[in-house]
């Protein structure tokens, strides 16, 4: 029985070594969820990689989807929970920002199955762009929200979020962060149920929040959210371990960092551990501090336990002294860790804190980025792409490996907000007089450069948009989209191209193949020949070097002149320098021949040898 | 061999994407829950598929919440890249073992020429200053000599069941290599965790 089959099968009892993600993707199953989508997206990606499997294989859940965006993905599920089908929809943090409208309304409308909204935060920005604290989006939207703090919880609290949904007829948001998600534990199976749908009768009055209908919805989310924090009070997930006059209050991942430094720092001290933390629970909080010395609250990111407990104190003229973010001891951004943790209760109690680094070598360290991967069609995009434009042309990027072009030998990285940003950020910089050119890759295209390119063509603006098609998700683990003829759960489907919406749009177009450089920069050169005003796409095809088998390797003969051109153009990670000549690390080598193009000294060519060539890379591999 | 309960025992993992770091982790803590032991594997890693620092951290005990490894609590090191055992420093306990793989892969500062890559000695050294006993050597060649460079992930998994620091019986960590590695390569594997085993069996005689 393979992993997979473990997660969609496993009998009660069972113990399983579960990644957090894992862990969700099994408590969803236990829950009996029928209908569950996403976008792909770190350090959310692997509920999606396991469901798609567990669906696909053993009809569980019964339907799963990767839907072109966050946005559609939580209309389809929220929807599916009002038509009776408990239902999920999961994302990474940035993803519930492009799903913030429907959430909004999703509150008024409420549900009728249980319906679950999972958002995997980033601290530290570990693959992302930002560090947002998603935990605003519960006070934001008035909706209830679980916070794990390990794998066998990940799969629990799953089922507790199901049943506070169906009590509520609301949504719950489900928070868990990179450390939760990408932390493997032993996770103890429960029973796997299995959900009668609901019936769905139709009531305009509530589903259709027009203004005369939202105003009521208003009044009913906030009896809602009252009824939720008298759940806040009564539930074990919000819960005092421990015992001593030092409060500490924490949640989620933290909370882990605490048990350990109360052991490492050696003091008595009662922890409040919260599971539910929105609404937070403030009769429980009141009992909890009024009788400490001290309160400590320990949380990643922004002080918002300890907002509402400072207003909980206030409110009921507890004088407790209280201590947190506001007060410095604990950093509002990045991760923390048992290190930091310590350091903080220490500075709170007035403990001589001895923190200095004993090694400073860490530091002379070479840095080592993530890189483009050899025979990476993107290299050789960028490349064609900058042999032909002026290097004062504006590049704005997107979200995907090929951002990675921020990097030497390209540097063309300029500007960046979010997925689908690229054409929109290159059509306000062509205002200035710029010429901009967009990069965008497929999947990123198909989620929200759409809306974009439409308004390029509407509004005639003078831009070049770039689609690096590479035939699949490729920076969240190889997930399939649009393009790719297949669905999540494996079904054959239509295929849809990027140059289909340029020919329906009558806008000037190319679709090239990176590996070919004379004929793209050729097809490049026509197509900006062909354009006037208004914008022109191209498409680069080719697919992914991890997902294509390797046919043939490149090495560099005695041409070689050490010019190095092939280096200092593409970068790479298969080219090295050696005594003065370039040379193939062929154990590296993809074959995709683009160097051996660069090459002005005919010195790169192919051996289909590949047996004989594996046998010499030994002595190649620095 | 630790006997008893445990407390707390730290391996860390320092390695670059793409040399099997995540699978190595998963075979040990997989051999630690078949021992019957709490475990916690957090492994940190950035965006990209591939090319960036990776750190593992195993830990095992019933003291154990956090994912990640305190300061200078790491029992044992298993270096993947030399280099990557230099980040690691602040991790690493004045008693903790090391493992090192001497063969380095170059980050691409130092293809470009913009940084000098440490010379493996000066790496050594450093290390031998600030821990409790530094084991290293070429361990792709035994990788190679099992049939496949790319299993040096699981010659070092070997590796640390010989060291017997861990309270993880040999036949255990086999069970886990077993069931975690893709049936394809199993035999390949296997041979791997065997050599890396009795290599570094030999390695330790040979300093006594």
């Amino acid at each position: 029985m393979n992993l997979f089959e473990k997660i969609a099968c496993g009998g009660l009892g069972e113990k399983l070594l579960l990644l957090g993600n894992e862990a969700i993707a099994r408590g969803l199953i236990e829950a009996g969820v029928i209908v569950a989508t996403t976008y792909p997206g770190t350090p959310s990606s692997e509920i999606g990689n396991t469901l798609a499997v567990t669906s696909s294989k053993y009809g569980k859940p019964r339907y799963f989807e990767f839907s072109t965006n966050e946005k559609v993905a939580f209309e389809v599920a929220a929807s599916a929970a009002v038509a009776g089908l408990r239902s999920c929809v999961f994302m990474k943090h940035v993803g519930l920002n492009v799903a913030a409208d429907p959430l909004m309304s999703s509150a008024y409308i409420g549900t009728n199955a249980g319906f679950t909204v999972i958002t995997a935060d980033d601290p530290g920005c570990w693959s992302s762009q930002n560090e947002q604290d998603n935990r605003y989006y519960a006070y934001l939207a008035n909706l209830p929200m679980l916070e794990p703090s390990n794998s066998q919880e990940a799969k629990d609290m799953i089922r507790d979020a199901f049943i506070i949904s169906e009590k509520l007829e609301l949504p719950v948001i489900f928070r868990v962060t990179t450390r939760v998600s990408h932390t493997r534990g032993k996770v103890i199976l429960g029973k796997i149920e299995t959900q009668k749908p609901k019936k769905f009768v139709k009531n305009p009055g509530r589903y259709v929040p027009i203004p005369a209908v939202a105003r009521k919805r208003r009044l009913v989310l906030i009896d809602k959210i009252n009824k939720a924090r008298e759940i806040s009070e009564q539930t074990n997930l919000n819960r005092v371990e421990g015992s001593g006059d030092i409060g500490i209050i924490t949640s989620g991942v933290s909370y882990n960092y605490a048990m350990e430094a109360i052991a490492k720092i050696n003091i008595e001290a009662s922890i409040l551990k919260l599971g539910m933390t929105y609404p937070l629970p403030e009769n429980k909080i009141k009992n909890f501090i009024k009788d400490k010395k001290q309160v400590i609250i320990i949380e990643e990111l922004e002080p918002l336990i300890e907002n509402t407990i400072r207003s909980i104190a206030q409110r009921n003229n507890v004088k407790v002294k209280i201590n947190g973010k506001h007060d410095n001891f604990f950093p509002l951004s990045g991760e923390f860790s048992t290190d930091i943790v310590v350091d903080g209760i220490k500075k709170a109690l007035n403990m001589e804190t001895n923190k200095q680094m004993k090694i400073k070598q860490a530091e002379k360290t070479p840095f080592r980025p993530p890189i483009f991967c050899p025979g990476c069609p993107h290299m050789a995009s960028y490349h064609i792409v900058k042999r032909v434009l002026s290097p004062r042309t504006i590049w704005a990027s997107d979200i995907g490996c090929y951002t990675l072009a921020i990097n030497k030998p390209f540097q063309m990285a300029d500007i960046l907000y979010c997925m689908g940003s690229s054409i929109g950020a290159a059509m306000g910089m062509s205002k200035a007089d710029k010429v901009a050119v967009a990069f965008i890759g497929d999947s990123t295209f198909f989620h929200s450069g759409l809306p974009e390119l439409v308004n390029a063509v509407y509004n005639k603006h003078n831009v070049l948009v770039v689609v690096l098609d590479n035939g699949t998700t490729a920076m969240t683990g190889h997930q399939p989209h649009p393009g790719t003829g297949r669905t999540g759960m494996g079904e054959k489907t239509k295929v849809i191209l990027p140059e289909m919406f340029a020919e329906a749009l009558g806008i000037p177009y190319e679709v090239t193949d990176p590996y070919n450089i004379a004929l793209s920069v050729k097809a490049l050169r026509r197509l900006l020949k062909r354009k006037g005003e208004g914008p022109a796409l191209i498409v680069f095809r080719r697919s992914c070097a991890l997902i294509r088998p390797v046919e043939q390797v490149y090495i560099i003969n005695d041409k070689c002149t050490g010019c190095f051109a092939c280096i200092n153009s593409l970068g790479c990670p298969a080219l090295r320098k050696r005594n003065g000549n370039a040379i193939i690390l062929s154990n590296l080598c993809r074959g995709c021949g683009v160097c051996s193009q660069v090459c002005p000294f005919e010195a790169i060519e192919s051996v289909n040898d590949l047996e004989t060539e594996k046998k010499n890379f030994l002595n190649f591999t620095q | 061999m630790i006997k008893g309960e445990v407390e707390e025992l730290n391996v860390l993992i320092a390695g670059v994407g793409g040399q099997g770091n995540l699978l190595s982790s998963e075979i040990i803590a997989t051999a630690a829950v078949k021992s019957g032991f709490k475990v916690r594997v957090a492994d940190v890693f950035g965006a990209a598929q591939r090319g960036g620092s990776v750190l593992s951290h195993i830990r095992i005990g019933e003291k154990v919440f956090s994912p990640v490894i305190p300061e200078e609590k790491t029992n044992v090191l298993l270096g993947f890249e030399p280099v990557e055992c230099l980040r690691a420093l602040r991790l690493l306990s004045p008693s903790c073992i090391a493992i090192i793989n001497t063969r380095p892969i170059y980050p691409r500062d130092v293809t470009i020429g913009e940084f000098k890559y440490p010379s493996v000695k000066e790496i050594i050294d450093v290390l031998e200053k600030l821990v409790g006993k530094v084991l290293h050597r070429d361990f792709i060649v035994i990788a190679e000599e099992a049939g496949d460079p790319r299993t040096l992930n699981v010659v070092m998994v070997g590796a640390l069941a010989a060291l017997n620091t861990l309270p993880i019986k040999r036949e255990t960590f086999l069970e886990a290599v077993k069931e975690v590695v893709p049936p394809r390569t199993k035999e390949t594997n296997v041979k791997a965790f065997e050599m890396g085993c009795r290599e570094t069996a030999k390695m330790m005689e040979e300093r006594l």
